[in-house]
């Protein structure tokens, strides 16, 4: 009796558990899934032209792979935004008449953090799907993209491609993903809150502060003349510690170095203690910062754009969710320079890239990149890419988002950086004068992400800032030390 | 010893037919996840994917990070405090319904209704309510008693409390339910006898009604603390396991370790940690209250 009551409860326990633990298991990770459409080899080409295919071949460039392709195409429009479906449907248009065997299975998962583990271990990922580049490292290093580097090599988009920007894609000599999107970190001013504490100047262009300094100084003004808050501080999900590095590096924090092979934790300096210092005065001695503590980028956007915030680290990829989920008017967003600290004036890189489905096959990656040309993405301006990108910035125009400020170039050679920007310039629906000056980047370094385990670091850098906005009693050169040596012996150790 | 096995199974044919689709199905969504969740936790994973197994490595690097211990601590700290704040609740408000006469419907509906609400919705509504400025709900409401404002979740030391108070206003209806079946299956006989031998209020509760419950209330003190063990949604909506860890849980950190690090083994691990904690609990308290059984009757 005793031992059923035992065994009743355990399994009571056990199945509690179990509602997390296996809350995204399959036993087999990476199950190629069968690609239906390279399975099955009816040479529909080839059959159709009778008995003389190699005569018939028509005369696009893909006629060695006739061989229908199947590839599902991630970030799909959802119905509601009739816009961009309308735009996806035009390259699925060219596509058919372009390429006739390759078949567009459109599916509408976007990354997310939560969704994208569940969907890579089960296999299900699309051929062709984007992720941020702070992602990028633990996908390849869980092998759930696919290795394009002779593809790539065979359009010969490797010497093309941003270099700091594939850095963050390959690994020993290989190349998984391409960058599609190159941001560096800039401050977001709120127009209409600088007007309403009239820190602008005769053209109603925000002065912009030049220094920390300036900014807190700037913040204080504009908590006092308005009554809202002055600056935006990320504090959880990372987020305090990504962007914490724009501020760091410019007070010349260096986080980590290679002795001998060995990486060494370095952020226990003098450099880092006065820039943590700058966050917690900015609650402590200046009072400037939002209330709510535990705060990310969605917050952000819901301060930001419904004016209850004057300026906030942001990222020209970030001009979207911030306009469309808030309706703030584009007019009043202005993007400029990260303010300088003693040091330097440093902008983190961030972006995004494409990533392709382990499992697919080869004819699948080059069919995906025949997708990609059809919408604008190649070094060479061609009728075909050139009509991808004007659908692309109408598409922006019809969304009300600002058209005109441009990301970094993510091509270094090829004309179609020149091409994208006499279709922008022809489309400008802002006052460059609100973004000129993030645009020229003058004095600022742009620097690309710490090399080893820069997500644990984000993560010991956020329960540094948080520690110190919500304590006032907080040891800043304690938790610096303490964090220095526990990211070491947990990370930086394990990772020789 | 065979034959008897044999003529077992013929005699419970039946039953085993009528369970075989509920084994399979445990089988297949139950214990395998699960014994394969076990096993991935002593190997080096790539993705979900088994790599190399490395023994009790991933369990060794969780213990010894320092984030385990807070989660480990926070852990037990937010059952102590859902038994503190969370465990009479339910027991008093059963008690009082059950004696009520009028209007016993509607507030039976009252409380069960916050359960009704999805866990995420009800967490995004408590933290509207505790919003550290001085428009936050909970701060406009303080400011109008001239109270300072809070700052809430974001005290280090207030935030477990907080949060276990928001668990305790979701979910206590659904247990407060089970109570109250419990006490109307009490026989009213043994009040009225109790009343003529003069028995007051209290005397009736201790030595008729708890006595009754004593079983349920056992059961629904360990349904408490492996439920809350496994603490998971509301930190996450909350506060992300901040401020610096003051409310990071062990299934928060297992999650974080899946989803943001994409480390399956390590997440496994801090998963079989929990589990291996909560059957201890659990075998702990059976053989505690078969002893109490064997004594005076309870349970």
């Amino acid at each position: 009796m005793k031992s059923k009551r035992l065994t009743a409860a355990l399994l009571t326990a056990l199945f509690m558990i179990y509602s997390f633990t296996a809350c995204s298991q399959t036993s087999a990770g990476n199950t190629p899934a069968p690609s239906p459409a390279v399975a099955a080899p009816t040479d529909s080409a080839a059959a159709d032209s009778g008995a003389a295919p190699a005569v018939d071949a028509p005369a696009n460039d893909a006629s060695a792979n006739d061989a229908p392709v199947e590839i599902s195409i991630a970030n799909w429009p959802q119905s509601i935004d009739a816009e961009r479906v309308k735009m996806f449907e035009g390259y699925v248009a060219t596509m058919k008449e372009r390429y006739p065997n390759i078949t567009i299975v459109p599916n509408e998962y976007a990354y997310t953090v939560d969704s994208f583990l569940p969907k890579a271990a089960s296999g299900q990922l699309p051929t062709l799907y984007s992720t941020f580049f702070t992602e990028t490292d633990k996908i390849i290093g869980a092998g759930y993209a696919a290795d394009i580097t002779d593809v790539l090599t065979e359009l010969g988009y490797v010497q093309k491609l941003n270099p700091d920007m594939l850095a963050l894609l390959q690994r020993d000599g290989r190349t998984y993903g391409v960058p599609n999107g190159g941001y560096n970190v800039g401050m977001a001013y709120n127009v209409s809150i600088f007007k309403e504490a009239g820190l602008v100047d005769a053209n109603g262009i925000p002065l912009y502060p030049q220094t920390y300094e300036e900014l807190a100084e700037t913040a204080k003004t504009i908590k006092e003349k308005t009554g809202k808050t002055g600056l935006f501080w990320y504090t959880k999900n990372n987020q305090g510690g990504w962007m914490f590095m724009n501020l760091a590096w410019s007070y010349g924090v260096e986080f980590m170095k290679q002795e001998n092979g060995k990486w060494i934790s370095t952020f226990d300096s003098e450099e880092a203690v006065s820039a943590m210092q700058y966050v917690k005065d900015l609650k402590w001695k200046h009072n400037v910062i939002q209330d709510n503590l535990l705060v990310d980028g969605d917050d952000m956007f819901n301060m930001f754009g419904t004016n209850q915030v004057a300026m906030a680290y942001s990222t020209l990829d970030w001009n979207d969710p911030l306009i469309t989920q808030t309706g703030m008017n584009r007019n009043d967003l202005s993007l400029s320079r990260v303010p300088a600290g003693p040091v330097d004036r440093v902008s983190l890189m961030g972006g995004n890239c494409y990533m392709f489905n382990p499992s697919s096959t080869k004819e699948q990656i080059e069919a995906a990149f025949k997708w990609l040309e059809v919408t604008g993405f190649s070094p060479e301006a061609t009728e075909l890419t050139q009509k991808g990108l004007e659908e692309k910035y109408e598409n922006m125009l019809a969304k009300n988002l600002p058209v005109g400020p441009m990301p970094l170039r993510i091509w270094q050679s090829g004309d179609i950086a020149e091409v994208e920007e006499e279709i922008v310039n022809a489309r400008i629906n802002v006052d460059m004068n609100l973004w000129n000056e993030f645009c020229d980047g003058e004095g600022v370094t742009i620097h690309p992400e710490v090399p080893m385990n820069a997500q644990e670091l984000y993560k010991a850098i956020d329960n540094i800032v948080q520690a110190v906005l919500t304590d006032e009693n907080a040891d800043i050169r304690v938790l610096l030390s303490e964090a220095n040596a526990t990211f070491q012996k947990d990370y930086l150790d394990n990772a020789q | 010893m065979n034959r008897k096995i044999a003529a077992a199974l013929k005699r419970d044919l039946t039953s085993w037919i009528l369970l075989g689709p509920a084994v399979v199905c445990f089988a297949v969504v139950l214990w395998q996840p699960l014994i394969s969740g076990l096993t991935l936790s002593f190997f080096e994973t790539k993705g979900y994917d088994a790599v190399r197994f490395v023994g009790f490595k991933n369990y060794e690097s969780i213990v010894s990070n320092s984030e385990f211990a807070a989660a480990l601590k926070n852990t037990f700290s937010y059952t102590s405090w859902s038994l503190v704040i969370g465990y009479f609740v339910p027991l008093i408000t059963a008690i009082i319904l059950n004696e009520m006469v009028h209007l016993k419907a509607f507030f039976k509906f009252a409380c069960y209704f916050p359960t009704i609400i999805p866990s995420m919705a009800t967490a995004l509504l408590w933290y509207f309510m505790f919003n550290p400025g001085k428009n936050g709900v909970l701060n406009s409401l303080l400011g109008f008693a001239g109270l300072p404002a809070s700052q809430w979740l974001q005290n280090q030391k207030l935030v477990i409390p907080l949060i276990v108070l928001t668990m305790t206003w979701r979910s206590f209806g659904g247990t407060m339910l089970i109570y109250l079946a419990s006490l109307q299956s009490i026989n009213q006989d043994i009040y009225e006898a109790a009343s003529i031998d003069g028995a007051g209020f209290l005397a009736k509760i201790r030595n008729i009604t708890l006595p009754h419950i004593a079983g349920t209330a056992g059961l629904m003190l360990i349904m408490q603390i492996i439920g809350v063990f496994q603490i998971f949604q509301e930190p996450m909506a909350m506060t992300g396991g901040g401020p610096n860890n003051a409310s990071l849980s062990i299934m928060l950190s297992s999650y974080y370790y899946a989803f943001r690090y994409f480390d399956a083994g390590k997440s496994m691990a801090a998963g079989a940690i929990a589990f291996a904690i909560l059957a201890i609990l659990t075998i702990a308290y059976r053989l505690a209250s078969a002893r109490i059984g064997r004594g005076g009757g309870i349970a």
